[in-house]
């Protein structure tokens, strides 16, 4: 309450003085360093809390492992000779067909959802989007044990499919790869939904009814001009499923029981049980470098536009 | 007209949540007819030109082109395109892009997509723009590449919805002209949407006037201006005054109505040979000396008048009177000044053949 107040009284005074000050210039400057300053604590923020880690962590990756916890400080570059180990290189290749595979079937179900969402009125636009937002008010662990309670053997899903006498055995879904990229489609879904819908929803309406006018059928218009100006929005929805679903672990340790490894899984395990904090680094650095490619190959194709939804 | 019907609506209806737009309009266009639907905002214009496209389904009628019945026909199919009123230029194409969409979507090849581009680009006087973003484009521009994407397709008939009303005064004559000159040239059907009087009646073969979702009149500018049939098309057309009188109602042009005391020079032309000798007289007259001169009508009316206001709008000097009974009569004429004041009492009046008897719809 007060730093607010001291804080707007500081602004009001400032603006006052170069109000009263001589020229156009003097005010300029004046308004750039307060502009300066107010972005200080940002700056500052994004020094302590992204830069220095992400250097941290790169200088950790050429470290060596100490006995028990932490680093010896010895340069080494035996832990990215490691990854290139079949082991952690087929992890890294399960984890990309696994990306690959949740954002495909994202992109199929999240684009009609997000662009016929952005055509339903206000009233019902509100609807939907609170029935895509109320999941998110409980954490997405808990969300995962409820899909384990309808999933594993004998769960909700069998006893209701045998009890209709559809199937007469459990299904057995737990812990199996289908599950995990259900798991995947179901946690990340709503990013597409609503990357796809913020570009619809700006779309002008009447260039579809153009497109009609000027001859071309309704099919021909999606790919001609609804697609390529919501594409922005499409692609900032790949990007927002894709990068995630190869470090979300716990989707895999919950729904894939330890069947199914990702690179997320890796570099949880060298962190915790495997102790070795250089490897778990190493990993994360690489798994950095890629979808920073991704996101350059994104800023390629969508050109100088705005990453739409992640900014 | 009746043998060469190239478009027509019979019948058609309307209704959206907020009520009926359409009730029930009937229209005959003729093959390389400019005809122009005007009225007030709201009246229905746009949604009458979009069911013409297929972009609204009518609750009822049916829309016939060249004799076809095209009412459930999706608007790829017709042979009809439009200029929607904010352009609705595809903003991810180039301007020629933009222009040949129409030739891409019939197969056309690339050689004559282009060819035909540049041709169109000639007409529209946009030579050597097609690389151009439409983002980089004036309004007038992006107005005629509109235009040009339009007519490429070669459509039957051309909706255009208020194609010039964002543009500034100037630019809008010229549009006007260049219009006009392009529908001659080809000799399309054009159906052509404004508010703008003026306009219509410079533009327009017929004009069809519409008021709350039904035609008033469609006529000829000359009978539309000299012959309203209604209050509502006299006031709106001609910005006429609604005279009620003995249970009839007339419509009298403001530069018909002639100050007959106090105020010589007033409309001596209007006034015509209708007026007695000394009008003539009057002519000469400077306006500040005023002469105690009365002019008398010899067949028409004449009514005591109160001045009420003086005002100057659209280059003309409007003077705005009250009569005995409480109506209000608006007299105008060139110029900036008038030597009346407000309050001051005279007499003005018309001739018998400027007072149109028309329907009275209570405007
Ligand atoms: N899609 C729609 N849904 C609901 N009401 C509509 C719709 N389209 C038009 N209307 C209503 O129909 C009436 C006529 O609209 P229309 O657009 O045809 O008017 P207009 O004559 O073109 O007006 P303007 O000169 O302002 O463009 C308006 O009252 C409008 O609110
Ligand atoms: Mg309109």
């Amino acid at each position: 309450m007060m730093g607010s107040d001291g804080r707007n009284r500081n602004t009001a005074g400032g603006s006052l003085s170069a109000g009263s000050g001589s020229g156009r210039a003097k005010k300029n400057k004046r308004k750039r360093s307060s502009v300066w300053i107010l972005m200080m604590p940002l700056y500052a923020f994004t020094i302590v809390f992204v830069l220095f880690p992400l250097l941290y962590m790169g200088f950790l990756s050429f470290m060596s492992r100490a006995e028990v916890w932490g680093f010896v400080n010895e340069f080494t570059l035996g832990n990215y000779k490691r990854i290139l180990e079949p082991l952690y290189l087929n992890t890294f290749k399960d984890s990309l067909k696994l990306a690959f595979i949740s954002t495909i079937v994202n992109i199929f179900i999240g684009y009609p959802y997000g662009y016929f969402m952005a055509r339903l009125d206000e009233k019902w636009k509100r609807i939907m989007m609170l029935l895509l937002m109320i999941p998110f008010w409980t954490s997405g662990l808990i969300r995962l044990n409820g899909w384990i309670i309808v999933f594993r053997s004998n769960g909700i899903l069998d006893k209701l499919l045998m009890g209709l006498h559809l199937t007469d055995a459990p299904l057995k879904l737990l812990y199996t790869y289908p599950m995990v990229v259900f798991g995947m489609i179901y946690a990340l879904m709503p990013f597409m939904i609503l990357a796809v819908y913020s570009s619809a929803e700006k779309m002008d309406w009447t260039l579809v009814e153009a497109s009609r006018d000027l001859g071309a059928g309704a099919a021909e218009t999606f790919f001609r001009v609804t697609l390529p100006l919501t594409m922005p929005g499409l692609l900032s929805g790949v990007i927002l499923t894709f990068i995630p679903s190869m470090g979300l672990f716990f989707v895999a340790d919950l729904l894939g029981g330890n069947k199914i490894v990702l690179i997320g899984n890796i570099i949880q395990q060298q962190l915790t049980k495997g102790r070795n904090l250089p490897f778990a680094a190493a990993l994360s650095v690489v798994l950095m470098v890629l979808t920073s490619l991704l996101i350059a190959l994104y800023r390629r194709i969508a050109g100088t536009r705005q990453l739409e939804g992640l900014i | 007209m009746a043998d060469n019907i190239h478009l027509s609506l019979k019948g058609i209806r309307k209704s959206f949540k907020s009520g009926e737009v359409l009730k029930g309009i009937d229209l005959d266009i003729a093959q390389g007819e400019f005809i122009t639907l005007l009225g007030a905002s709201g009246c229905g214009k746009t949604t009458t030109i979009r069911i013409i496209a297929g972009l609204d389904m009518p609750d009822e009628g049916r829309v016939i082109l060249d004799g076809a019945d095209i009412t459930d026909l999706p608007p790829e199919k017709r042979n009809v395109n439009t200029i929607f009123q904010n352009y609705a230029l595809f903003p991810h194409m180039n301007v020629a892009d933009n222009i040949s969409y129409g030739l891409k979507i019939r197969k056309v090849s690339k050689a004559e997509r282009r060819a035909k581009a540049e041709e169109m680009l000639r007409l529209v006087r946009l030579e050597g723009r097609g690389d151009r973003k439409v983002s980089e484009l004036s309004g007038g521009q992006k107005q005629r590449v509109a235009i040009a994407r339009a007519l490429i397709n070669e459509p039957k008939v051309l909706l255009l919805d208020e194609p010039l009303g964002a543009l500034d005064l100037k630019l809008r004559r010229q549009m006007q002209l260049e219009l006009k000159r392009m529908q001659k040239q080809l000799g399309i059907t054009f159906i052509y949407i404004t508010h703008d009087q003026e306009e219509a009646i410079n533009m327009s073969d017929r004009i069809a006037v519409m008021h709350k979702g039904l035609f008033e009149q469609i006529g000829t500018p000359d009978e539309i201006y000299y012959r309203p049939k209604t209050s509502y098309v006299a006031n709106f057309v001609g910005n006429a005054n609604i005279i009620r009188e003995n249970g009839k109602t007339y419509a009298v042009r403001s530069e018909n109505v002639v100050i007959l005391e106090k105020e010589a020079a007033v409309h001596f032309e209007g006034a015509g040979p209708g007026i007695t000798e000394s009008a003539q007289e009057a002519e000469s007259v400077p306006e500040t000396a005023v002469p105690a001169q009365k002019l008398t009508i010899k067949d028409g009316s004449e009514y005591d008048a109160k001045v009420l206001e003086k005002s100057f709008a659209g280059g003309q000097l409007r003077i705005e009177f009250e009569l005995k009974d409480g109506q209000h009569v608006v007299a105008s004429r060139s110029g900036l000044n008038s030597v009346l004041t407000a309050g001051q009492m005279t007499r003005i009046g018309w001739r018998a053949e400027h007072a149109v008897e028309v329907i009275d719809d209570g405007i």
